[in-house]
């Protein structure tokens, strides 16, 4: 049996797709049969950040009733599996949401883990995409308007069935100003099920088209998302300490003043 | 002049109804609201407030001028005259909106109650605020990525002031200089993050100067380290503190303080409907449709009987909910001394007069039925039959 995750925030840029994708490839590195979707067919850049742009058939073809699911299906880094939703603004009116539906169900008859990066608020695109999955992960800034859109992006997955697995709090960035992991916990009424911190790192990895999780294995950004991904299919995860020799080394160096 | 759609309350050929006379009345019953005028493809509109004539237009003219103008076609046979009402605030909203055809009456009490309302027009005119909002978000949004790591993004180079917080000890800041490190070996990370800093320094003290002060806090806060420090240990703290920050909060908030705190709205079921009812894609089963269709048929039915000399209406409305939300209304009308009106001007005018006001109508409905959706009309066809 599929899981099909739909990655939803309601406000924009709070980094969904950064949290796909990197996701999907920890679920990968796990062994599971994963597949990202990028349902953004307006602001598509699931296959920028992983380095995939450029492919001739993308789910924009699908949705448009000119190409199968199938021949939009990529593999990516660490073999998770990535159907690009193609930037195309032109004919996007044509486009018809029911088609998704077919186009999923066809999808998941090959893998354990469908995420599906949704488009951002609440039209019927990104409706559309959250009612396609079962569950669903809020992904949110630490900050009022972002949770504010969280709240309500909540309330209208419960309604649509949708199970809520958890807040992924992305830009946690140590500061007084903004609202605590408690906070948004009691506000959302959804636990935390991870903590990203705010990492330059990420923009990075993403000018560079590769995974976070690839690029910087150790980094505590990466850390985060590959526990969350060992939590979402109950596996132990050891985060990746450095190396201990080495630390020495360096200590010792800094002792000796070259610094 | 920007005027709504709505049904008129009153449809008259002018030459059966004297327009001084209904000028008067209006007048007299401190109207709101306005009446159209339509002379072959010609169509002029005064507005009213409190039975004052405030705005008008005519073809190409505007205020006292436009006055002129309709008073001079009134003497035609063929002039449509409608009168439609309004509230009070729609009559300022409009005023507000349709200033180069204000009349000027001599004082200036327009302008300034147009200023009073303008906030209040706002939320009038953008009863589709969620589409803007996703437009402007769109917007904001390809800003950003052009302008990658500019302004909100250098943000989280900037170290926090930690006044409260433990520093950590040296020897954890060594081991986190360590592990980030660990993967560039061409650069030091102390150059590249001294880099990195004074950079978003710069660029925030242009964008945003209140947030100097900040910064010029932090460096004192840290004057003793490298900026390399600094930021390892944001990072570090960033994931290492998520525990102790939570245990530091009181465990005791309740929803209701927090919400308020933040001004954040709960939301309210109608709005979750709104959202819900906006979105086609199979959320609508079909017990819903037989609603909506029956909601339709008597609204729409109950519109058009407001129009004078129309002496049944039957409405039937189909709704198609298997692709996209579709309709098709069919509106059977039954229309009083259709010869007297032809007396005057070809029937078939005349006809195709009321078939386009009876369409007109019905799309109003079906717009005020879908708010939030008001494109659905495109999936409307609308058929008129007039017996
Ligand atoms: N943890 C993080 N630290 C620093 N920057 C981040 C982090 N997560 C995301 N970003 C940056 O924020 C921006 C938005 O991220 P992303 O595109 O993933 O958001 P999104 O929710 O998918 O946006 P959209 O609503 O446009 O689809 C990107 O520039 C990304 O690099
Ligand atoms: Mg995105």
């Amino acid at each position: 049996m599929t899981r099909v995750i739909a990655v939803a925030s309601g406000k924009g840029g709070v980094g969904k797709t950064t949290i796909t994708a990197n996701l999907g490839v920890a679920l990968s590195t796990y062994g599971e049969e994963t597949l990202v979707l990028d349902a953004d067919v307006a602001m598509a850049n699931l296959e920028l950040i992983l380095g995939m742009e450029g492919k001739s058939v993308t789910l924009h073809d699908v949705l448009s009733g000119d190409a199968e699911i199938e021949e939009a299906v990529y593999e990516g880094p660490g073999g998770v599996k990535v159907v690009p939703a193609g930037i195309s603004l032109e004919g996007l009116r044509k486009i018809k949401l029911d088609r998704l539906e077919n186009a999923l169900s066809k999808l998941v008859q090959n893998v354990d883990i469908l995420l599906i990066d949704a488009p951002a608020g609440l039209e019927k695109d990104a409706l559309a995409a959250i009612a396609a999955a079962q569950e669903m992960i809020l992904v949110t800034t630490p900050e009022v308007p972002s949770i504010s859109d969280a709240l309500k992006t909540k309330i209208v997955a419960n309604k649509l069935g949708v199970e809520i697995t958890g807040v992924v709090i992305n830009r946690e960035m140590h500061d007084k100003t903004f609202l605590t992991i408690n906070e948004i916990e009691t506000i959302l009424e959804v636990p935390v099920i991870a903590v990203i911190p705010d990492d330059p790192e990420v923009s990075r990895a993403a000018a560079f088209g590769e995974a976070l999780v690839v690029r910087n294995p150790k980094s505590p950004t990466s850390n985060a998302i590959m526990q969350l991904a060992a939590d979402l299919i109950g596996e132990n995860y050891q985060p990746i300490e450095p190396d201990k020799k080495s630390i020495i080394a360096k200590l010792v160096e800094g002792l000796l003043g070259r610094r | 002049m920007e005027m709504p759609i709505i049904s008129p309350s009153i449809v008259s050929y002018a030459d059966e109804l004297n327009f001084n006379q209904l000028l008067e009345d209006l007048l007299k019953n401190k109207h709101n609201g306005f009446i159209r005028v339509t002379s072959g493809s010609y169509e002029g509109y005064i507005l009213f407030k409190n039975g004052n004539q405030v705005a008008a237009s005519y073809d190409k003219y505007s205020k006292l001028e436009a006055v002129e103008s309709i008073k001079s076609i009134i003497k035609e046979n063929d002039t449509l005259i409608e009168v439609f009402n309004l509230k009070e605030s729609p009559v300022d909203y409009l005023i507000n909106v349709n200033k180069p055809y204000l009349i000027e009456s001599g004082n200036d009490v327009y302008d300034v109650l147009n200023e009073l309302k303008k906030s209040d027009h706002d939320e009038i005119e953008n009863p589709n605020s969620h589409a803007e909002t996703k437009s402007s978000r769109k917007k904001l949004e390809s800003e950003s990525e052009i302008t990658e790591e500019s302004n909100t993004e250098t943000t989280q180079y900037i170290p926090k002031p930690l006044n409260n917080e433990p520093k950590p000890t040296q020897k954890q800041t060594i081991q986190q200089t360590e592990a980030s490190n660990e993967d560039k070996p061409k650069f030091t990370l102390e150059n590249e993050s001294k880099i990195e800093l004074s950079n978003s320094e710069v660029k925030l003290k242009q964008s945003n100067p209140s947030n100097t002060e900040k910064i010029l806090v932090d460096d004192s806060t840290y004057s003793n380290e490298s900026p390399s420090e600094k930021e390892i240990q944001i990072q570090k703290d960033a994931v290492e503190d998520i525990e102790k920050k939570s245990t530091i909060e009181d465990e005791s908030i309740d929803r209701s303080t927090l919400l308020k705190k933040y001004g954040i709205k709960e939301i309210n079921e109608t709005d979750v409907e709104n959202i819900l009812y906006s979105y086609k894609g199979g959320s609508i089963d079909d017990n819903d449709v037989e609603k909506i269709e029956l909601t339709l048929m008597n609204k729409i039915k109950k519109s058009i009987l407001g129009i004078p000399k129309i002496m049944s209406a039957e409405v039937l409305v189909f709704l198609d909910n298997t692709h996209e939300l579709s309709g098709n209304t069919n509106i059977i009308i039954e229309h009083e001394s259709k010869g007297f009106f032809s007396r005057m001007i070809g029937e078939s005018r005349d006809t195709e007069n009321l078939r386009r006001q009876i369409i007109n109508i019905a799309q109003i409905e079906i717009k005020k039925s879908f708010r939030k959706y008001p494109e659905i009309i495109n999936n409307f066809e609308i058929n008129v039959e007039i017996n």
